[in-house]
């Protein structure tokens, strides 16, 4: 088993994935809990479908490199979810199921009506699913997922104060003279920026699991916003390595294989948040 | 005046905070060429020795790689691998044009429009990169990596383990051999293709289609028709 691992790890795109990995995983689990707090949880999901159908339009438009769509889609769709979710005729939830459902099919359609790959079923298997995506990375990829991380980790850090603030009474933020619409709008385009680069770890159906689950682990153990944040960003570094180990090992799914970890995490927390109290 | 301070030792620790975090990501090497690493892509099984692949093989012309065509060709990770056709469809092809295929069994034999980009006479005994030892995901992924890079393997001999695929194309008269590699939930799979040694004699010495077989071959790539293709070749079946 270690030897199969040694051996793994001889390769330089191995490395480079668990790299990417593990970053993404600390960049989605900051804002879990941020979207966690704000019941913004399956805003991950809407968002990651929208993902899908970008990248289906890029594929059929034949363009080298699908960022250059995905990237500023994404983040219209979630700036449009995220600002207009109080004054909107339609509410948060039906929006981001009315949006998510919709990018779903219509990126579906797509692929099939102008497929542009032999196989249709294995590009719409490994983008739902990321069966093997971060381990078949390009180099411009991996380091587009390094910046990418890095602005997030830099944004998240510098801004953090007031993300807190807004996260938990928006309303007094606006009072106190917090511009509670620009850091929302930050906060937004943050959320769309990592569930493009998680994508590639776990995939479009699972990216939620990868933002919910550290911070839900992290809230049965702790009660401040400070160390649930800490023990987010811990547990999922450590559950996304993991699962990447026990991918590379055994031959499972990557993304499926971190998530399940995960539930597993989760499960030892919860018994533990039971045992505390 | 408290709370300037305030605000200056606030903001000292965000710049420490981010300079940390520079420092971190690019000690883990976010700030050297992902693609000259790349070329230190091999290792031997044998020795648990680090990586071998430091040098191209002798004889390689660096500009000759049609690098576009074969990047371009394994752009899509799903995209049939350079060089090897359908398998299930030609099967009865292959039912039927059985003796025909007795004299070209391989694409080496259509010396017209082929031409080899790698220098055989430097391959040593050892092998290389033996996938037999890795799992269903890092395989594929290692086979879908040569494919994007083929010029960091030329020369190299190579050990794959996967299923056994035929195709023959009627226009040149030419028959392929490919090992195919499915990935973990088996919806998409990658493939090499490989010239066995004149030794062996389609359809006798030849496994049946879908086979599991272990292709020692040395990697190469060769132009056909203006396209580039990876091959292993004076590939042997273990």
């Amino acid at each position: 088993m270690i030897q199969k691992l040694m051996d793994a790890f001889q390769f330089p795109f191995v490395r480079y994935a668990v790299i990417v990995g593990v970053l993404i995983a600390l960049c989605s689990s900051l804002l879990g809990v941020v979207l966690v707090l704000k019941r913004f949880s399956f805003i991950g999901d809407g968002l990651s479908h929208v993902a899908f159908g970008a990248m289906a339009v890029a594929s059929v438009a034949n363009l080298t490199n699908d960022m250059i769509l995905i990237l500023p889609v994404t983040i219209i769709s979630a700036v449009l979810l995220l600002k207009g979710g109080h004054n909107s005729k339609i509410k948060g939830d039906a929006a981001i199921a009315m949006i998510s459902v919709s990018a779903l099919a219509f990126g579906y359609l797509l692929m099939n009506i102008f497929s542009a790959s032999p196989n249709i079923t294995g590009d719409v298997c490994s983008t739902l699913f990321g069966s093997k995506s971060l381990l078949t990375l390009t180099s411009e990829k991996v380091i587009i997922c390094y910046i990418l991380s890095f602005i997030v980790l830099i944004v998240f850090t510098v801004f953090y104060n007031k993300i807190f603030a807004v996260t938990f009474d928006e309303n007094f933020a606006k009072a106190s003279g917090v511009k509670a619409d620009a850091y929302n709008l930050i906060v937004a385009v943050i959320i769309a920026v990592i569930i493009v680069i998680a994508m590639n770890l776990v995939g479009s159906l699972l990216i939620s699991a990868l933002v919910i689950f550290p911070a839900l682990s992290s809230m049965r153990l702790f009660n401040s916003f400070r160390s649930v944040t800490i023990c987010s960003v811990i547990l999922s570094v450590v559950c996304s390595f993991s699962g990447i180990i026990i991918s590379i090992i055994s031959g499972t799914p990557v993304g499926s294989t971190i998530v399940a970890v995960q539930v597993v995490v989760f499960g030892i927390c919860s018994l533990i948040g039971a045992i505390k109290k | 005046m408290r709370k300037d301070n305030l605000r200056k030792n606030i903001l000292c620790k965000r710049f420490l905070s981010c300079f940390c975090i520079a420092a971190m990501l690019f000690s883990s090497g976010c700030g050297s060429s992902a693609a000259a690493a790349d070329r230190t892509a091999s290792f031997t099984s044998q020795n648990g020795s680090g990586d071998v692949l430091a040098d191209p093989a002798p004889g390689q012309a660096a500009s000759d790689l049609a690098s576009g065509q074969v990047a371009g060709q394994a752009a899509s990770e799903q995209e049939t691998p350079p060089g090897l056709l359908e398998d299930a469809s030609l099967q009865e092809k292959e039912a039927d044009a059985g003796a025909a295929d007795q004299t070209l069994t391989n694409p080496s034999a259509n010396e017209n429009s082929i031409s080899y980009v790698g220098d055989l006479s430097s391959a040593d005994g050892e092998i290389d990169v033996d996938l037999t030892t890795l799992s269903s995901v890092v395989i594929y992924s290692v086979v879908f990596n040569m494919m994007q890079k083929p010029e960091d393997y030329i020369g190299k001999k190579i050990r794959i383990f996967g299923n056994y695929s035929t195709a023959y194309e009627e226009q040149n008269d030419v028959r392929y051999h490919a090992c195919i590699i499915q990935d973990a939930t088996q919806c998409c799979a990658q493939g090499i293709e490989f010239e066995l040694t004149d030794d062996y004699v389609f359809p006798d010495d030849y496994p049946e289609v879908w086979d599991e077989i272990v292709v020692v071959g040395t990697f190469d790539i060769y132009k056909d028709g203006g396209s580039t293709y990876c091959t292993l070749r004076n590939a042997h079946l273990e």
